[in-house]
């Protein structure tokens, strides 16, 4: 997407493919396209927000960014250097720089480790600071996150989920990062909670300018948190934008969608049964993924898939042909 | 009529201190092809009142330590082993929130939905296949998923699956827990519509617990929120959503309002829900309530009728408000009356 700004931009993704080979034996073998042409930036002290439903490649985004997978081709560069170019030490820079928070606080705990384990083995990794040191620094993180410091002894199943949410925030934060992944990190909680999770990273970036890349399905959450909302849907970015542009013009019909579900508050009578599936990723159809789903469908939407951004407005993009400038 | 009266449940889980009460005498009537709804955040005791209903309790370590459970007008706690098994799944029938972990990996959906069928209609294996044939075509399922593994289905079609598990031996009260949380929001949508349609085709009642204040409403015509254990408020849907009483509903209601994540802060309830070992009898919310004065935490709380019309809550002060406002409204009338009477 072409994008020009003034502010340094920390990550940028180019172009970003991503192609698994499924199925056994030699005859089945297919290829999965999981992203198809994945382009944003993010920049310093920066939210950018990922919309999509589960299968549209928002956690396959996340691991492309995270190195934990390299990409089929395209580009992810970190303060303007490609991935695919580092070495160890840089990896070892970037992973201290990059951190992420998951969607399910416990899974991604050691079940063994009290809390002042966790959130010390960042630092020992690193070999940063003395014994004493990191215990402070422990005491100190949770703190930071609002719990008190008398729960670093404790085991991760001893605490409800929006704790173990503040915890695993406070180990992410725990070197210092300048981008924090967060891989839907309220959905398993519930709204009372969820509120004030979204209001304390709110907070930490203020206090941090840490850049976030949010991740979710929950287009009220994104609202609050970002400033940039890139609309992913079948490993395709179908809008991108600001917040504002987005939720006051929203352009793509699948991202009108998003929107009228996050506020319906009553059922219609005339129940529809028809499910509508996300296509197979082994089989996409020729035309656009959406055209099954979309109310405004033309012959043309399902001849061929509209991968070209059109400029709506200055910095709002949408790949949906029916609008026209 | 009354399909199932939960009264005076009690439900804890043994502990080397005592008893960790997860459910507190809660009382409550599911009718006849009613959707009834319990709301509260997790912890707060809603699956463990599924849970009891459907007597799984022991399976996970809680114990029943009082009240009664009737479903027709029979004990369920009484029931027999045999009985049990005719009880869930036949005539109560539950859809979990884990669709992953609830089905079978090693069996085809089409031969778990049959399976349902079979155990409970009595069918035999051609007719359990043709019904759950219908039941695809009920659900909106393309046909040629009836051999599909749980894997290769998205979370959406198996929260399908799972309630054409449900429907499969007509049941007369399905208990939906948390059916949507682990839902895309788009999808949440079509499946709200999907159990609506199963409530009209099928004539079910519905017992719906969720987290989601928006599920709930557009679903039940009457709700029960729980904190801590406790039911705090119940009434019709309209009613607690228009003039929730309890600050508890309140706080949710505010912390769930879509519109409201426009503004600068979101509004949360600060503070966590009490540990529910040997909990006390006056206000369990008081200490995150921001109204809360020194009564709420010496007096002990009971439920308070707001109106004659089935609005209950457990709130001392709006309950002491109202009293104060009736003996006003009561003395103003007894003035006037003697204003009148000096007139003439």
């Amino acid at each position: 997407m072409p994008q020009k700004m003034e502010r340094s931009k920390l990550l940028e993704l180019e172009n970003i493919k991503q192609q698994y080979k499924v199925g056994f034996g030699f005859r089945n073998k297919k290829t999965a396209v999981c992203l198809s042409d994945i382009s944003f930036d993010i920049e310093e002290g920066q939210t950018l927000g990922l919309v999509g439903e589960s299968g549209s490649g928002k956690t396959t985004t996340t691991r492309v960014v995270l190195g934990i997978e390299a990409p089929t081709s395209g580009d992810v560069r970190y303060k303007g250097k490609s991935l695919s170019e580092y070495g160890r030490k840089d990896w070892k820079q970037f992973r201290q720089e990059v951190q992420a928070v998951f969607q399910n606080p416990l899974d991604s705990f050691d079940p063994r480790f009290k809390v002042r384990k966790i959130l010390e083995e960042p630092l020992s990794i690193n070999n940063i600071g003395s014994p004493t040191e990191r215990r402070e620094k422990a005491e100190s993180l949770l703190e930071m996150v609002g719990l008190s410091a008398e729960f670093a002894d404790r085991y991760p199943h001893e605490f409800s989920g929006g704790q173990l949410q503040r915890i695993a925030i406070a180990r992410a934060l725990a070197l210092g990062p300048k981008l924090l992944v967060l891989d839907e990190p309220v959905s398993a909680l519930d709204v009372s909670v969820r509120g004030q999770i979204l209001n304390l990273l709110h907070d930490l970036q203020v206090e941090k300018k840490i850049s976030y890349l949010y991740i979710s399905h929950d287009i009220a959450s994104v609202r609050y948190l970002c400033d940039k909302i890139a609309i992913i849907y079948f490993g395709q970015i179908v809008e991108y934008g600001s917040t504002e542009q987005i939720f006051e013009k929203p352009i793509h019909p699948y991202t009108k969608e998003l929107l009228k579900a996050g506020v319906v508050t009553e059922l219609s009578d005339n129940v529809e049964s028809v499910v509508h599936e996300v296509p197979s990723v082994t089989d996409p159809p020729p035309g656009c993924p959406f055209a099954d789903r979309c109310p405004v469908c033309t012959g043309a939407c399902r001849a061929k898939n509209p991968t070209e951004y059109k400029e709506v407005e200055k910095g709002h993009f949408s790949t949906c042909i029916h609008y026209t400038i | 009529m009354a399909l199932l009266e939960v009264k005076d449940l009690v439900t804890y889980f043994p502990h080397e201190k005592g008893k960790v009460q997860v459910v507190d005498h809660v009382s409550f009537t599911v009718n006849e092809r009613e959707c009834f709804g319990i709301i509260g955040e997790s912890g707060c005791g809603k699956s463990m009142t599924a849970t009891s209903v459907m007597q799984y309790h022991n399976e996970v370590g809680a114990k029943i330590g009082g009240g009664q459970i009737l479903f027709e007008g029979r004990d369920v706690m009484s029931f027999g082993k045999k009985e049990l098994q005719d009880y869930r799944g036949g005539e109560v029938a539950m859809i979990m929130q884990n669709t992953m972990s609830a089905l079978d990996p090693l069996f085809t959906v089409g031969d778990q939905v049959a399976e349902t069928i079979r155990r409970h209609t009595g069918a035999g294996k051609k007719e359990a296949r043709k019904r759950a044939e219908e039941i695809f075509t009920f659900l909106g399922i393309p046909a040629d998923r009836y051999k599909a593994y749980p894997h290769e289905l998205s979370g959406g079609m198996l929260q399908r699956i799972a309630g054409g598990i449900a429907i499969g031996s007509n049941p007369k009260l399905i208990i939906a827990d948390e059916p949507t949380t682990a839902l895309d929001a788009t999808v949440q949508l079509q499946y709200m519509q999907l159990l609506k349609k199963i409530q009209k085709q099928t004539k079910a009642a519905i017992l719906l617990i969720s987290h989601d204040i928006r599920v709930i409403q557009m679903m039940c015509s009457r709700i029960a929120v729980m904190y801590a254990g406790q039911i705090v408020e119940e009434g019709n849907t309209d009613e607690i959503m228009e003039h929730p009483v309890h600050p508890y509903t309140k706080a949710l209601l505010e912390a769930a309002n879509p519109h409201a994540l426009k503004v600068d802060r979101i509004s949360t309830i600060n503070g966590q829900p009490p540990f529910l070992l040997n909990p006390p009898a006056t206000c369990r919310f008081a200490d995150r309530c921001a109204n809360c004065t020194h009564r709420c935490h010496q007096q002990e709380t009971g439920l308070y009728a707001d109106n004659d019309g089935g609005h209950f809550h457990r709130c001392i002060l709006a309950a002491e408000e109202k009293e104060r406002n009736a003996t006003e409204n009561g003395k103003i009338e007894a003035f006037r009356i003697r204003e009148h009477k000096a007139a003439i």
